[in-house]
């Protein structure tokens, strides 16, 4: 006689995966059943299989670790839309089918446009059903664990430095974090935030250990991703990451928006009221000098105050000639925006 | 900023993120462990000084401190949904910081609240005790034009899935189905004017006036507690003759109906 197959609870599944770095604000506790009665919005938690491993074989940790996946292991990730144009643009999909590994900081999506340059595809998820803490409850979604918003409004008065830039991988996180490293050698304590794009561990670790203090990211306000997410709620990102901040007791902010002047909630951000009401001065990043004259060009005529250039362009000396020569702007490399002197007088100079 | 008696009524004025707002005392306190508050809001009318007016008197006899906050239209636009954001600053949070200032004001400490709303106000009321049922004894839900239906599918404010929009919150219904809750509306008010959401989907769901609203809110809400086994009380009342004006339903007995209903509630609890 064959003994009996024990077909493992929904609790224990949820218990035994992996959850993900987007998903650290939801307790465990929380995690009490599986839905299947609710289709599937942004932010809302599913525990999936993996079921092939393509281009994300990694996933970050709520602790900002990172850990290899295999087929078969189970992960906890929120839904979401995913905009990079290095790997996919994925939507969230509109039923519990099989879907997509979208970030390794963990997003479910379905895929709908990848780079050529990923040839394996992404990593491929079967969800089994949607994260709840009751059967009659709506499925946990990351926003239930977002900070409230601040009890104040911003107040002003405390230096704000956007750091923009050409596209993802421009150089902006790495400008933001030696800028936060040449501040605080210089005894200024800086708040850090990034108030677009996908939820990842690197950046808020890399801010944190450049010596920002609070570090925060739109998944401390209630998002996995912001693409496509209203521009009144960008707006109310923004506003909300300066007044967090502010009531911190910073001395600077430093804000990084994700992804290039072109993106979409980026581009309406940057035109928007608030904006250019609450922003003392811009960082423009760029890959290349034609992207940091257009970019610088774009700015200017927004009437946004442009502090500077920097990026990956300030790797070649060339380069930096040409941006500095078209724009008459002054161009930081990171060295330079690692010194204290230099990091000092960049956020003296605002408005 | 300090308050302001008239007539037995304070008066403190808003700011810092805080709305306006009017309260009476009573010098005799309700017997019992801890002390609760009662909180009336508003319509969009927004004649908080009348509710504290026309509510005294029986608040005096609970010897129940009563609290009216103003959330005036400019800051407070989205009040009745809580505050979502985007749309305005959180009601729901300025609330409870006023609470929080009222105690300092007030020397007293309140250690549950006793919500009434009429119209908007009762819109506001039943959407904060499903985001902090922890925080409420009880409370009356008084014409409001439309409610948020215990359902897990539907987007906030007609559903529970909140988002983004109010974050830091969570809509569960084993947890707010466990506040006491009495729905009550004028048998008349059957009027459809602007003052009531007329979407034909709205109408399809929820009926086409508030005493049809109400009532099928009342059904949702007893449906839900089964679901989650809860021995749930939803009570319902319709006051006869009364359209929708606040005044009217307290002649028609509002202020009584639902100061017994509160000190129900507070006799089950000491018995327990």
């Amino acid at each position: 006689m064959s003994s009996p197959t024990l077909v493992p609870s929904a609790l224990e599944l949820i218990e035994g995966a992996s959850r993900a770095y987007t998903t650290r604000r939801v307790p465990l506790e929380a995690m009490r059943c599986l839905s299947t009665a609710c289709l599937p919005q942004s932010g809302d938690l599913v525990l999936a299989r993996v079921s092939e491993i393509g281009h994300h074989k990694r996933l970050h940790l709520p602790g900002g670790g990172k850990r290899n996946l295999f087929p078969g292991d189970l992960v906890i990730v929120p839904y979401a839309d995913r905009y990079a144009p290095n790997q996919f643009e994925a939507r969230v999909p509109r039923d519990l089918g099989p879907c997509h590994l979208v970030a390794a900081g963990g997003i479910a999506g379905r895929v709908e446009a990848s780079h050529q340059k990923v040839r394996r595809g992404p990593t491929t998820l079967r969800p089994l059903g949607l994260v709840a803490s009751d059967p009659e409850a709506p499925p946990l979604n990351v926003a239930g664990w977002g900070l409230a918003p601040p009890a104040r409004p911003v107040r002003g008065g405390i230096p704000v430095i956007a750091i923009v830039g050409t596209s993802m991988d421009s150089g902006k996180t790495t400008a933001a974090a030696y800028l936060t490293h040449g501040l605080h050698r210089h005894g200024i304590r800086v708040g850090y935030a990034k108030v677009t794009g996908t939820g990842a561990a690197g950046d808020p670790g890399l801010l944190h250990d450049a010596g920002a203090s609070p570090v925060l990211d739109f998944t401390d306000l209630g998002y996995a991703s912001t693409y496509r997410i209203a521009p009144r709620i960008v707006e109310a990102l923004y506003r909300e990451s300066i007044a967090h901040l502010e009531a911190a007791g910073v001395d600077v902010i430093v804000l990084e928006v994700a992804d290039g002047l072109l993106q979409r909630e980026t581009a309406r951000l940057l035109a928007s009221k608030t904006f250019a009401e609450l922003t003392h001065g811009v960082l423009f990043c760029a890959a290349e000098a034609m992207g940091a004259v257009a970019g610088h060009a774009w700015l200017r005529a927004k009437g946004l105050p442009v502090l500077g250039l920097a990026g990956r362009l300030t790797t070649a000396p060339l380069q930096i000639r040409e941006a500095r020569e078209a724009t008459g702007s002054t161009v930081f490399g990171l060295a330079e925006l690692g010194d204290p002197s230099t990091a000092r007088k960049l956020v003296a100079i605002r408005r | 900023m300090t308050l302001v008696r008239d007539e037995g009524i304070l008066h403190e004025r808003g700011g810092h993120g805080l709305p306006e707002s009017f309260a009476f005392v009573p010098e005799r306190r309700a017997s019992g462990a801890g002390e609760p508050l009662v909180v009336a809001v508003h319509g969009v009318s927004r004649e908080a000084r009348q509710q504290i007016e026309l509510l005294r008197p029986c608040a005096e006899a609970a010897g129940l401190a009563l609290l009216a906050p103003l959330f005036d239209a400019e800051t407070f636009a989205d009040y009745q949904r809580l505050g979502r954001r985007s749309f305005g600053p959180r009601a729901d949070l300025a609330l409870i910081e006023l609470i929080e200032r009222f105690e300092e004001r007030s020397a007293r400490r309140f250690d549950r609240l006793l919500l009434v709303g009429y119209s908007g106000g009762a819109q506001f009321v039943h959407r904060f005790v499903m985001a902090h049922p922890e925080r409420v004894a009880a409370a009356v839900c008084a014409a409001a034009g439309w409610y948020t239906t215990p359902d897990r599918a539907r987007r906030f404010p007609r559903g529970l899935r909140t988002g983004g929009l109010l974050p830091g919150v969570r809509l569960e219904p084993r947890r707010f189905l466990r506040v006491p809750t009495l729905v009550a509306v004028g048998a008349q008010d059957l009027g459809r004017d602007e003052s009531v959401r007329t979407e034909a989907r709205l109408d399809a769901e929820q009926g086409r006036n508030r005493v049809e609203r109400a009532r099928t809110w009342v059904r949702a809400m007893r449906e839900a507690a089964e679901r989650c086994g809860l021995a749930s009380r939803i009570d319902y009342v319709e006051l006869p003759g009364v359209a929708h004006s606040f005044p009217e339903c307290v002649e028609a007995g509002l202020d009584r109906v639902a100061f017994e209903f509160f000190e129900s509630i507070l006799l089950e609890e000491a018995a327990t």
